[in-house]
């Protein structure tokens, strides 16, 4: 296994958790297209802080919950995957995404959907909800 | 925001949007909820929908942009 700076855990179900806590966005993303080319279908990260363009380059059957802040251009050019965030995004989500869908329980910054040219049967669904999030 | 052939992008907004809502859209259907405005305040986006020439957008509630265009109508 390549070195990401930090190890996951996968439980038994094929869900891989990664405690995101100082990561560096390089070594998350890498981690994460490693995670996504291995063929896992849910991941979970927690204490994300900042890390910016998670998702990005991520396609197929894959769902991904984000707890915390995740940083500017959150999924990006994302092809297929969910992503649903606990806690709100920053600037720049999901431009120039092709596909999937991002549900934020929380709010989204500036220039939201840039580009965004979406999927099949208006299965791209941009939810932003101000919501209280637990 | 535009379509691509069979892909038609959508964004739903639950509560509000600001200004420069929807800036040369176009294509794919974008839908501001208002569900966390009070009562009967106005949407506050200046700019909505400017240089606009394809899709929808749906605004729920009072706004700016609607009350002028009503007022020019009539």
């Amino acid at each position: 296994m390549m070195d990401f700076g930090k190890e996951h855990v996968e439980d038994k179900n094929g869900i891989a958790r990664i405690d995101t806590e100082r990561m560096n966005y390089k070594d998350l993303n890498a981690l994460l297209r490693h995670l996504n080319s291995d063929g896992v279908k849910k991941i979970e990260l927690s204490n994300v802080c900042g890390q910016r363009y998670i998702g990005t380059d991520l396609k197929g059957d894959l769902s991904i919950e984000v707890h915390g802040t995740p940083g500017n251009d959150l999924g990006a050019f994302m092809r297929g995957p969910n992503l649903v965030v606990y806690g709100n995004a920053q600037d720049s989500c999901g431009n120039t995404m092709d596909e999937g869908k991002i549900v934020i329980h929380g709010q989204a910054g500036d220039i939201l959907g840039y580009a965004m040219r979406g999927e099949v049967s208006l299965s791209v669904v941009m939810l932003v909800t101000v919501r209280e999030f637990i | 925001m535009k379509e691509y052939q069979d892909k038609r992008p959508v964004i739903v907004i639950g509560g509000f949007a600001q200004d420069f809502l929807g800036e040369y859209m176009a294509g794919g259907v974008l839908v501001v909820l208002g569900l966390t405005l009070d009562g009967d305040a106005v949407h506050n986006a200046r700019f909505v929908g400017t240089g606009m020439h394809g899709g929808k957008l749906y605004i729920r509630g009072k706004s700016r942009i609607l009350q002028r265009m009503s007022r020019l109508l009539t």
